[in-house]
């Protein structure tokens, strides 16, 4: 878990001021990052499963194997 | 203490309009039925609202902080905190936490971390902002300004409609008074985005607000809007001018409209606008209207809950 996702998942009553003072600077470090082109995540995010992008291919792969008579 | 009621008691005359309601009004008197005198609301979390409002809570306290004086790092931080604090509930944890969401729902980007990446890219970008908030006499900041003002049309004899309210903020800019409104959206920031603002009712009810409440003759709204992407948080500004003669053009329009509901609310029947129900993303009550009336009400039952809107009651 990163030191951001880690202060993220922590109960704000609790912060320091330094706490805040880092996630603000994580922040405006990904806006830099970002001016310059690079994409700097500031959340970790669930990855989409396998079964998400098969649902999405699996039509056109059927229309393929169709068109060359190669069809389940 | 009883809660202040928007309606002449016992009818469904609505003598009280905040831009919410009149917008559902004009969209589709049953929607607004279905909303305002009904109180159906949807069963989901309201999430757009609840992002707008931990958002807009955040600037409103960068923006007292700074009419106070105190640096902009400082008011940067505890813009930042107060979002952080508000998304966060005791026992139960934080509020949209990205990697609980499903990164599939396109609703996910408004989450906890890109609320203060938002936050903290919009402030920074507009750190030595030529749009100051003006100043009230005895020195508060015209920052989340309530109103509730009378309108120089009656429902009947000595019962006059009201137009009530928030603003964000009223500006100065350039020498010339703006309200200011802070939007976020997942749209892409261009002229088909702003495009939706004018004309618009929100926007011209915002500036008879200032001109009227505050006795602030607006030059018109500035609207900041802030998209909200994967790895990005962006900001665009975007200037809607009003004349007066606009705005009373608009007050003409809002006796009819008015009258309309009040034409309504005698027949007690709120006709669908049925060019309105795939517009706006789509209305929430379009599969209950597709139904026959009959089974309606099931349907409502199945999938709504009752929230009452109330304009009358403050934020907080």
């Amino acid at each position: 878990m990163s030191e951001l996702s880690e202060l993220f998942a922590r109960d704000p009553l609790g912060y320091t001021d330094q706490d805040i003072e880092t996630i603000v600077k994580r922040m405006r470090e990904a806006q830099t990052q970002f001016d310059l082109g690079i994409k700097v995540p500031v959340a970790e995010r669930k990855r989409k499963s396998a079964n998400d992008l098969l649902d999405k291919i699996g039509p056109v792969t059927d229309d393929i194997l169709k068109q060359l008579g190669l069809e389940k | 203490m009883t809660e202040p009621s928007p309606f002449i008691p016992e009818t469904q005359y609505q003598i009280a309009w905040d831009s919410t309601s009149l917008g559902w009004l004009k969209e589709c008197p049953r929607k607004y039925y279905y909303h305002m005198i009904e109180g159906w609301t949807s069963k989901h979390e309201a999430v757009d609202l609840k992002f707008g409002q931990l958002y807009h809570g955040a600037l409103e306290i960068y923006d007292r902080y700074l009419a106070k004086g105190i640096d902009h790092d400082l008011s940067v931080k505890a813009a930042v905190e107060h979002a952080l604090t508000h998304s966060w509930t005791d026992g139960v944890g934080p509020w949209r936490s990205a990697i609980n969401l499903d990164p599939n729902d396109r609703k996910s980007l408004k989450c906890r971390e890109f609320l203060i990446r938002s936050v903290v890219w919009y402030l920074d970008r507009f750190k030595n902002d030529p749009a100051k908030t003006k100043i009230m006499v005895g020195g508060l900041p015209m920052v989340e300004l309530n109103f509730k003002f009378e309108i120089d049309y009656e429902f009947s004899y000595g019962t006059p409609y009201s137009l009530c309210g928030y603003l964000d903020r009223v500006v100065e800019f350039q020498g010339e008074p703006f309200v200011m409104d802070r939007k976020t959206t997942l749209m892409t920031l261009g002229s088909s985005y702003f495009d939706n603002y004018d004309p618009d009712n929100q926007m011209s009810l915002y500036s008879v607000a200032a001109r009227i409440a505050f006795h602030t003759p607006v030059r018109g709204v500035i609207i900041d809007a802030m998209q909200i992407a994967v790895g990005f948080s962006r900001s665009v500004r975007h200037f809607i001018f009003k004349t007066p003669d606009q705005l009373d053009e608009w007050m003409k329009d809002l006796r009819m409209w008015l009258e309309n509901a009040r034409m309504y609310a005698i027949a007690k029947h709120w006709p669908m606008n049925d060019k309105s129900c795939h517009k706006f993303g789509g209305c929430v009550f379009r599969h209950v209207c597709s139904k026959s009336p009959s089974v309606r009400d099931r349907f409502l039952e199945s999938d709504f809950v009752r929230r009452e809107w109330n304009p009358l009651i403050p934020r907080n």
